[in-house]
C-alpha cells in the first residue's frame, strides 16, 4: 500500500512538473504567433502605404499634364 | 500508629496482634478489628489499641457468586469491545490510506487531462507560427 501511494505521489509530481513546463511553452508560443502577426500586419500596411503612394505620384503626374495642357490653351 | 498512653511517645507498631468480629449496631453492622498489643520503646509500657478497623457487609454466597459471574461477564464483554474497537481503527487506517490513494488518482486523471490541453493548444500555436512564415 505504501509503495503504491509512493508510485502514484511520484506520477503526480511528475504531472505537475510537465504541466508548468507546458504552461510556460505555450506563454511563449502565444506571444511568438503575436508578435509574427503584428510583423506581418505591419507588412501588409507598408505594401499598402507603398502603393497609395505610387498611385498619388501617378495622379500627381497626370494632373501636372492637365493643368499644363489648360495653361497653353488659355494662353492661345 | 498508636500512643503511649504514659509519655505519649508514638509507637508504629504492636508487638502483638489478633482479630476480631464486632458487631456495630449504631452505624454499619459488622466490623472487623485488627488489635494489637503495643509496647512504648521509651517508658517500656504495654497497652492495647485498635490498628486497624473495616466495615463488612454481610451478603449472601448466592448474591456473591451472581455478582462474580456478572463481573466476569462484564469483563469479558470489555474484552471483545476493545478487540472490536482494535478491529475497527485497523479498518479506519484502511479507508483513510484508501481515500487518500484515491484523492491522488484524481489529481494525477486532472493533470493528464491538464497537461493533454496543454500539448493541444502548443500543437495548434506551432502550426499557426509555421503557417504564418
Amino acid at each position: 500500500m505504501v509503495e503504491a501511494r509512493k508510485a502514484w505521489e511520484a506520477k503526480v509530481a511528475e504531472l505537475q512538473r510537465q504541466r508548468d513546463h507546458l504552461k510556460l511553452e505555450v506563454e511563449m508560443l502565444r506571444e511568438r504567433l503575436a508578435t509574427i502577426r503584428l510583423q506581418s500586419q505591419a507588412s501588409s500596411l507598408e505594401k499598402e502605404i507603398s502603393e497609395l503612394e505610387s498611385t498619388k505620384a501617378a495622379l500627381e503626374t497626370e494632373l501636372a499634364g492637365v493643368e499644363g495642357i489648360a495653361v497653353v490653351a488659355k494662353a492661345e | 500508629m498508636a500512643r503511649c498512653p504514659s509519655c505519649g511517645a508514638a509507637v508504629p507498631t504492636p508487638a502483638k496482634t489478633w482479630t476480631y468480629l464486632e458487631w456495630d449496631r449504631e452505624k454499619t453492622g459488622l466490623v472487623k478489628k485488627d488489635v494489637g498489643v503495643f509496647e512504648c520503646p521509651g517508658c517500656r509500657t504495654r497497652f492495647p489499641a485498635v490498628a486497624s478497623r473495616e466495615p463488612l457487609i454481610i451478603v449472601p454466597a448466592q448474591k456473591i457468586q451472581s455478582l462474580k459471574a456478572a463481573a466476569e461477564e462484564a469483563h469479558a464483554l470489555v474484552q471483545r469491545l476493545k478487540a472490536e474497537l482494535a478491529r475497527k481503527e485497523d479498518q479506519n487506517a484502511t479507508l483513510r490510506e484508501n481515500i487518500a490513494m484515491l484523492e491522488l488518482q484524481i489529481q494525477a486523471l486532472q493533470l493528464e487531462q491538464e497537461v493533454g490541453r496543454l500539448r493541444e493548444e502548443k500543437a495548434r500555436l506551432e502550426e499557426g507560427i509555421a503557417a504564418q512564415a
